[in-house]
C-alpha cells in the first residue's frame, strides 16, 4: 500500500466548497454517492492522486482520462466518466453521516474489496495519505505467501502496533488481491533471477519492491 | 450421429448464440466432433435449458426424418440450427402458431431439415447413422415421475428420458438379459453334461468339452457378474458396497431387482442405500442395460450427491459405458470439470445486454497451442479460480491467519527472543501452519 500524497488539488471548485464548509463546521450535505455534486470532480481528482491505483491494493482501476487537460478553468472535471473499476470510499465509516465529502477521509478502492470491507472501526496507523505513513517502516512482504503483515523488524512498532496494523491489513482488505498480485510479481521475479529485464510493472509496486529487497535483488 | 456445430439466432437468453463442437487444430481429432462437451456457468445461464433443447431437438429431428416428409427451408429470425457429423443442417423453427413437433418449456418448434450439404433422403435411408438419445436429468428417481401412466418404457424409443422412467422398467432391460443368460448356461450345461457320458471319449476329449464350456462362458460372460466387476462394483466398492452376483434363481423375486450387499456380504435392502449410491447404480443400469452405440447421452449434473474422490471419475466411469457416443454434461462440479479437456467445456456467462456468450479458452486461431487454460493440468483450487472464476482462493479468515503465520515466522526469523519465547512462538508457529496446511519450507 503505497503513500498517498492528496495535495494536487484539481477539483478547485470542490475543494473550496469542503473547505468553506469545514471552516464554518457545517454539517455535509448527506452523501448519496453519485447524486453528489462534485462526485465525478472527487473521483479522478482521487484517480489523478493515486496514479489510477486502488488506495489500499494498488490494483489497476482505470487507464484512461488522469490527463491534466480534463479540468475546465473553473476547476471541473469536464470530460465523461471513463470506464473504471473503483468506488469512493470512506475511510472512516464513523464521518460518513456528518462528513461525508471530507476529502481527507475519501479514498478509490477497488469495488470488490469496499464491498467486503469490515465495518470494524478503523485506525490511522495505515490511512495512506498521512505524512507519517511509509509502508517500508510499518509493512512487511511474504514473498512466498504474497501477503502483507506488520513489519517485525521496525523495533519502533510495539506489540499492540503489530497487531493494531495486521488488523488493519485485514479491514482494508490488503491482501484481497494476493492472488493477482502474485502472478504479475512472480513472473518478473523470474525474469529479473534469469538476468531478463522484466516487462513494466503498472501496479503492486510496493509490493514488488519488498519483494526484491526479500531476496537481495536490489 | 454427432454433433459438430450448435447455432442459436434467438432463444431466451441467447442470441446468435454458435458453438463449434469439434476438435481444434493440432489435435490428433482435429475437425471430427467432440467426444463430450461440459457446459459450466453460473446458475441460470442456460445450462440444463442447452442440454434439454439439445435431447428435445435430436429427437424431433429423427423422429420427423423418420416420417419421410418433406420439409423446406425457411428463413426465420428465431430458430435454432444443428449441424451434424455427416454434414446434415437441421433449422428448427419457434412459432407458437405451428403444430407441435418439439416441446421445450412454453415453446414449440418447427422442425425444417437443409438439403444444403446432403440429400435429405441420406438420413431417411442410412437409419444407421440415427442416434439415440438418453438424458438423465438431474434426478433420477425410483418410481416413475409421469401422469400419464400409460406411457410406458421403449427400450428402442429414439429419446429416453431416464427423469420418467421407473426402476422395475430400467432393471428389465438387465433381467432379461439375467434370464437368457441362465436360460443358455442351463442348455449349455446339459449339452457338456451329455457329451461327457460318452464312455469312448478320450481324456483328452473331456478336457476339450469342459474347455469348449469354459471358453463360451469366458466370451459370453453372466451380465450380472460382468456389470459387477467390470462396471458398478468399481464405484460401489468405495462404499463397501458390491452387486450380489450369486443369484438364486427359485423364485421370481429373486431376481426381480438388483441386489446390493456389504462388501462382507451382507444384504442392504436398496431403500437403504445412500442418495448417491442410488443415482449411480440408477444411471448406470440404463446405459449397461442399452449398450448404447453412435448415441447422445445427455447428463444433468452428474456430480449430485457424490462425494469428490468419486466425482472425479464418474465421467470415465459412464463414458465407458457407450461406444462411438457424443456424451454432454451440464455441471457446477470443478471435479467433474477436470475430466475434460480444455476444447470439451464450454463455459457460459452473460454479457452487458444480459444474453448468453461463450467464454473462450483460447487466443487467435482455434488451435490447441492456443489454449491458455487446461482444467486437467490445474488444481483443484487452480480449476475453482481460473474455470469457475472463484476469486479467492479460501475463506477471508484464511487471509488474516496468513498474516498471522507470517508475522510469528518473520519473529522467529528476524526477532532476538528469549530462547523459552522463541520455543513457545514456534511451537504456535507450528500449531497455526498445521491448521493452514502450510508447509513449512
Amino acid at each position: 500500500m503505497k503513500r498517498i500524497d492528496k495535495s494536487v488539488i484539481l477539483s478547485t471548485a470542490y475543494k473550496k466548497w469542503e473547505e468553506n464548509l469545514e471552516a464554518h463546521q457545517c454539517p455535509h450535505p448527506a452523501y448519496n454517492s453519485s447524486k453528489g455534486m462534485f462526485y465525478h470532480d472527487i473521483i479522478m481528482n482521487l484517480y489523478h492522486c493515486q496514479n489510477g491505483l486502488c488506495a489500499y491494493t494498488e490494483k489497476s482501476l482505470i487507464l484512461t482520462g488522469l490527463e491534466n487537460h480534463c479540468w475546465n478553468q473553473q476547476g471541473r472535471y469536464s470530460a465523461d466518466l471513463p470506464s473504471h473499476f473503483g468506488e469512493l470510499e470512506h475511510f472512516d465509516e464513523r464521518l460518513k453521516s456528518n462528513k461525508g465529502w471530507l476529502w481527507d477521509n475519501l479514498f478509490m478502492v477497488d469495488g470488490k474489496v469496499n464491498r467486503k470491507k469490515s465495518s470494524r472501526g478503523v485506525n490511522n496507523i495505515l490511512k495512506p495519505d498521512l505524512p507519517e505513513y511509509d509502508p517500508f517502516l510499518l509493512l512487511s512482504y511474504d514473498h512466498k505467501k504474497h501477503i502483507f503483515f506488520a513489519n517485525t523488524q521496525n523495533t519502533d512498532l510495539t506489540e499492540e502496533d503489530i497487531n493494531s496494523i495486521n488488523d488493519m491489513i485485514d479491514i482494508l482488505g490488503i491482501n484481497y488481491v494476493k492472488d493477482w498480485r502474485r502472478k504479475e510479481i512472480t513472473s518478473r521475479i523470474k525474469a529479473l533471477e534469469f538476468g531478463l529485464e522484466p516487462a513494466p510493472l503498472t501496479e503492486y509496486h510496493t509490493a514488488f519492491e519488498m519483494t526484491k529487497r526479500n531476496l537481495g535483488l536490489v | 450421429m454427432k454433433l459438430t456445430e450448435l447455432h442459436i439466432k434467438d432463444y431466451n437468453q441467447f442470441e446468435d448464440f454458435k458453438l463449434d463442437l469439434t476438435y481444434p487444430e493440432g489435435h490428433r481429432k482435429a475437425g471430427q466432433a467432440l467426444d463430450k462437451v461440459c457446459f459450466i456457468g453460473q446458475s441460470g445461464t442456460g445450462k440444463t435449458s442447452l442440454i434439454e433443447l439439445i435431447g428435445k431437438t435430436l429427437d424431433s429431428i429423427i423422429s420427423t426424418s423418420q416420417k419421410g416428409n418433406e420439409f423446406s427451408y425457411t428463413k426465420i429470425s428465431t430458430e435454432l440450427q444443428i449441424k451434424f457429423d455427416n454434414g446434415i443442417v437441421a433449422t428448427i423453427k419457434l412459432d407458437h402458431q405451428q403444430p407441435l413437433i418439439s416441446f421445450i418449456g412454453e415453446k414449440t418448434y418447427m422442425l425444417y431439415l437443409s438439403k444444403a450439404n446432403n440429400p435429405l433422403s441420406n438420413i431417411n435411408t442410412n437409419k444407421f447413422y440415427l442416434s439415440k438419445i438418453y438424458y438423465f436429468p438431474d434426478y433420477v428417481p425410483l418410481q416413475k415421475q409421469v401422469l400419464d401412466e400409460k406411457t410406458s418404457f421403449n427400450k428402442d424409443a429414439n429419446f429416453i428420458n431416464f427423469g420418467e422412467v421407473d426402476f422395475k422398467e430400467n432393471w428389465s432391460l438387465i433381467n432379461d438379459a439375467i434370464i437368457k443368460d441362465r436360460e443358455l448356461e442351463i442348455k449349455n450345461s446339459l449339452e457338456t453334461s451329455k457329451a461327457l457320458q460318452n464312455s469312448e471319449l478320450s481324456n483328452d476329449d473331456i478336457l476339450k468339452i469342459r474347455q469348449n464350456y469354459i471358453n463360451w462362458r469366458k466370451s459370453s460372460p453372466n451380465p450380472i457378474v460382468d456389470l459387477a466387476e467390470n462396471f458398478l462394483d468399481k464405484i460401489l466398492n468405495r462404499f463397501n458396497l458390491k452387486v450380489k452376483t450369486e443369484l438364486d434363481f427359485e423364485r421370481k423375486e429373486d431376481i426381480e431387482t438388483i441386489k446390493i450387499q456389504t462388501r462382507q456380504g451382507e444384504d442392504i435392502p436398496f431403500d437403504a442405500l445412500s442418495t448417491g449410491t442410488k443415482q449411480v447404480i440408477l444411471t448406470a443400469l440404463p446405459l449397461y442395460g442399452l449398450k448404447p452405440e453412435k448415441a447422445i447421452i445427455l447428463f444433468d449434473e452428474p456430480e449430485r450427491s457424490l462425494y469428490p474422490d468419486i466425482q472425479k471419475e464418474i465421467v470415465d466411469f459412464y463414458t465407458s459405458m457407450a461406444k462411438d457416443s457424443q456424451f454432454f454434461f451440464a455441471t457446477h462440479s470443478p471435479l467433474i470439470a477436470s475430466s475434460f479437456e480444455p476444447w470439451e467445456i464450454i463455459e457460459l456467462k452473460f454479457n452487458e445486454k444480459g444474453k448468453v456468450y461463450q467464454e473462450k479458452y483460447y487466443e487467435g486461431e482455434k488451435h490447441v497451442d492456443n489454449y491458455t487454460i487446461n482444467p486437467q493440468y490445474l488444481t483443484w483450487t487452480g480449476i475453482l479460480q481460473k474455470v469457475f472464476d472463484l476469486e479467492q482462493e479460501s475463506n477471508p479468515l484464511r487471509d488474516r491467519q496468513l498474516i498471522e503465520l507470517a508475522t510469528l515466522e518473520s519473529k522467529l526469523k528476524h526477532n532476538s527472543l528469549t530462547p523459552e519465547k522463541k520455543k513457545e512462538t514456534f511451537e504456535k508457529y507450528q500449531k497455526l501452519a498445521t491448521l493452514l496446511n502450510w508447509e513449512l519450507k
